[in-house]
């Protein structure tokens, strides 16, 4: 399975892929994207089965990036992993289409909660 | 901007434990951080700049952090690393902290100045907060401005 990464902070694309990888999602392809509009176009060639991407980015952010992709009509499955998360970001995400929102710091096992019923 | 010690202390034990997967531990003494990391990220409302939060520490702590961060030995971070390591952790101890202010603040983007002190701007109210961790002592200072 491929998995899509989207952040803008290097360092936060690494804490990802680790907790991944101590939630027990190995074996993956993971590709990472350092903003929305280039997530977008990996999303669109790759096609991933799983997206996880941050709210906050620069070119294009989370949010956009979501809307862009349902537009296009991907139905990947897409959540947030932010730092921010008030009601109405809650609110926006899902109604634009967001499995889940996240908010950072996180612990793998976060992660096996929402991704299980997406990864093996 | 009402966050006190107690709400500083449990955001930055939650962020290194999750993140970092050690301890930090509060103390009650300033500590000296000679020739630091001072990562800062402002909380605004409505254009107007609410406070600054800081996480002032030294490269030694930025650099165990990176370690663990980007999956390195020690020998092996490099300077950009270690900002990049604070700019997100003090990205995390700001969105924290935001969360328990007004719903419509909002978090700006992050800075690291490597090198030097802390310096803040011009603050109306102070909490700081010291901690020991792996590398050594860190400081979070949230400066309100309102």
């Amino acid at each position: 399975m491929k998995i899509l990464v989207a952040d803008d902070s290097k360092a936060m694309r690494s804490i990802v892929i680790r907790t991944l990888r101590q939630a027990g999602y190995s074996g993956h392809k993971i590709i990472e994207a350092a903003d929305g509009a280039e997530a977008l176009g990996i999303a669109k060639s790759e096609e991933p089965d799983l997206i996880i991407s941050d709210w906050n980015m620069p070119e294009m952010n989370g949010l956009d990036f979501l809307i862009a992709l349902r537009a296009a009509e991907f139905d990947t499955p897409f959540g947030f992993v932010t730092t921010e998360a008030s009601p109405e970001m809650r609110e926006l995400a899902e109604k634009n289409g967001a499995a889940f929102l996240i908010t950072k710091p996180f612990t793998a096992e976060d992660f096996q909660r929402h991704f299980d019923p997406f990864l093996d | 901007m009402h966050i006190g010690l107690a709400e500083i202390n449990a955001i930055v034990e939650n962020v290194w434990a999750s993140t970092l997967g050690y301890e930090a531990i509060p103390v009650d003494d300033p500590l000296e951080i000679a020739d630091g990391v001072t990562g800062s990220v402002g909380i605004s409302e409505a254009g107007a700049l609410l406070g600054r939060v800081y996480l002032h520490c030294s490269r030694e702590v930025a650099s165990s952090a990176a370690a663990v961060m980007f999956r390195l030995d020690l020998d092996a971070v490099g300077e950009q690393d270690a900002a990049d390591t604070v700019g997100e952790l003090i990205n995390m101890i700001g969105g924290n902290i935001k969360s328990l202010l007004a719903e419509n603040s909002q978090l700006e983007i992050p800075t690291v100045v490597i090198g030097g002190g802390l310096v803040p701007d011009a603050c109306v109210n102070v909490c700081d907060a010291y901690f020991v961790a792996e590398g050594g002592p860190f400081r979070v200072m949230l400066c309100g401005m309102q």
